[in-house]
């Protein structure tokens, strides 16, 4: 079903490109994984989800094959690891809050009026840390964050360099960890 | 150990550092590696801002309303820079503008509708505004209004949903004469001409006939609607195996043929059609589904049926009838 091009120097615009570079470069893959997991086996797992993913994944043109594999492999970890809090989350609530029953089965996983509550609150208290940023962090942040522009679409727009408008970021997560601690 | 305030501070900026640095193009991995090695108390931090940060795009339209507008704090805006703002910026500022001072507006059918559809070989993982997800599978379509409230038209083929549930808002999904509502939970829906398919392996939802009374489906229950008949089956179904086709596997337990066929139809890239004399035959186990192209002989080898090729469509037959 592949289209292969007649060209073969690096054509890595297509799935077959990206996996003959995740296969190329496993090894590496599999060491920054450890390394982002503490987990060998762990990082085996989200190589093979990586794998996985660019076998069927619609993507267009990839400038640099290996960073986008490796971004694909942060978001899987992140993934992970929310599923694993929510998991936690959901355990510890089943101690302190009943759950209908009907023929054995769970039936109410759907969040409580509570948790809503909750991310209205949260919402509000990150909307809030956000603007009372330092001015430049916050510019940067909020046009990149909320608008949705490209570090270099900000960094043309505001007429600075793109390592500034990552300094810029650096800072305003840094401040909003801080502040939502 | 315990860290002075001074070390955390560092260890925070670091990672905030890092975080900022992943879509560089000259991003170094490797030194990004040792980093998180270096000390236990890396990663952690780096979790942290890794997740605020996820959570931050996640509730993105909750926030941009909760903000005042975007462009008050603009200082002298030059003219070049005003345009590229709004060239830029407009689509997320209309939005912004939209939440800030009409927030009724969340029922009026202004959203337009977007049309998703895949090839043979591709799926699409489309993500919605509120942070849900729909994953469209091969040679399927669907079309999406994704607003406040956001609509689905499912045109054909499956599509393995993940939404959040939020009484504030409605997300509704019409496929044919149905509807699916109330939607709070991740399930899989497969639609066909004829049938309409679908399993929950999370939470709980309704399907109903378009403005009629409907069928609360829970996790761990599928329910099969013939559509021209409004004939309709609830049964039980492994929730592990919901949506199975997103890990390249269809998983099948006891399930009639004439259902497999649904599946066949959108890899094989022809209709599959049952012969109803055997569209009651049970498959149990796993196919692989890889290009689609062997679908069929992995079930002539699981069943006694032979595929026939019927001009533009397959047709299985049982094996013993010429």
């Amino acid at each position: 079903m592949e289209t292969r091009r007649s060209t073969v120097e690096n054509e890595n615009d297509d799935a077959g490109g990206l996996t003959a570079v995740l296969v190329a470069n496993r090894p590496q893959l599999i060491r920054f994984f450890t390394s982002r997991t503490g987990s060998p086996a762990e990082a085996e797992d989200v190589v093979q989800e990586i794998w996985l993913h660019v076998a069927r994944a619609d993507t267009g043109p990839v400038v640099n094959p290996l960073a986008y594999l490796h971004r694909v492999g942060m978001n899987i970890v992140l993934d992970r690891i929310r599923e694993r809090q929510r998991r936690g989350r959901r355990e510890q609530g089943w101690s302190d809050v009943s759950i209908e029953q009907r023929g054995g089965e769970a039936t109410d996983d759907s969040p409580s009026p509570h948790d809503i509550v909750d991310g209205r609150l949260r919402a509000r208290r990150l909307a809030t840390a956000i603007e009372a940023l330092p001015p430049g962090a916050g510019r940067v942040f909020r046009r990149h964050k909320l608008d949705g522009l490209s570090h270099s679409e900000v960094a043309a727009e505001l007429g600075i360099s793109r390592s500034a408008v990552e300094k810029h970021i650096a800072v305003a997560l840094r401040h909003l960890r801080a502040a939502l601690e | 150990m315990t860290r002075t305030e001074q070390q955390q501070g560092r260890i925070h900026s670091e990672a905030a550092e890092w975080h900022a640095r992943l879509e560089s193009p000259d991003m170094d991995w490797e030194a990004f590696g040792a980093w998180l090695d270096a000390d236990p108390a890396h990663r952690d931090a780096y979790d942290a801002i890794a997740l605020l940060d996820g959570e931050i795009e996640a509730r993105r339209d909750a926030i941009i309303a909760g903000l005042p507008a975007n462009d008050v704090d603009d200082e002298q805006p030059v003219f070049g820079a005003r345009r590229r703002w709004w060239i830029g910026g407009g689509m997320a500022a209309a939005v912004a503008i939209a939440v800030l001072f009409v927030p009724k507006m969340a029922t009026a059918p202004t959203v337009p509708m977007v049309a998703y559809s895949t090839g043979a070989t591709q799926t699409r993982m489309i993500d919605l505004k509120d942070g849900s997800h729909i994953l469209l599978d091969r040679n399927s379509r669907l079309a999406l209004a994704d607003g406040p409230s956001p609509r689905v038209e499912m045109q054909g083929g499956a599509a393995y949903f993940d939404v959040r549930h939020d009484p504030s808002r409605s997300f509704l999904i019409q496929a044919g004469d149905y509807e699916v509502r109330d939607i709070g939970t991740t399930f899989d829906l497969v639609m066909t001409p004829q049938r309409l398919g679908v399993a929950v392996s999370e939470g709980k939802l309704m399907v109903a006939p378009k403005n009629g009374d409907g069928t609360s489906i829970v996790a761990g229950k599928r329910i099969d609607i013939v559509m021209p008949t409004g004939e309709a089956k609830v049964s039980p179904v492994a929730t592990a195996s919901v949506g199975s086709w997103r890990s390249g596997q269809l998983v099948y337990q006891a399930t009639p043929l004439a259902l497999v066929a649904n599946d066949l139809t959108r890899y094989v890239g022809r209709p599959v059609i049952v012969d109803p004399a055997i569209g009651d035959l049970r498959v149990s186990g796993v196919l692989a589904i890889r290009d689609g192209a062997g679908l069929v002989q992995q079930i002539e080898a699981v069943l006694p049926v032979k595929a026939v090729d019927a001009g533009g469509s397959v047709r299985l037959v049982g094996s013993d009838t010429r």
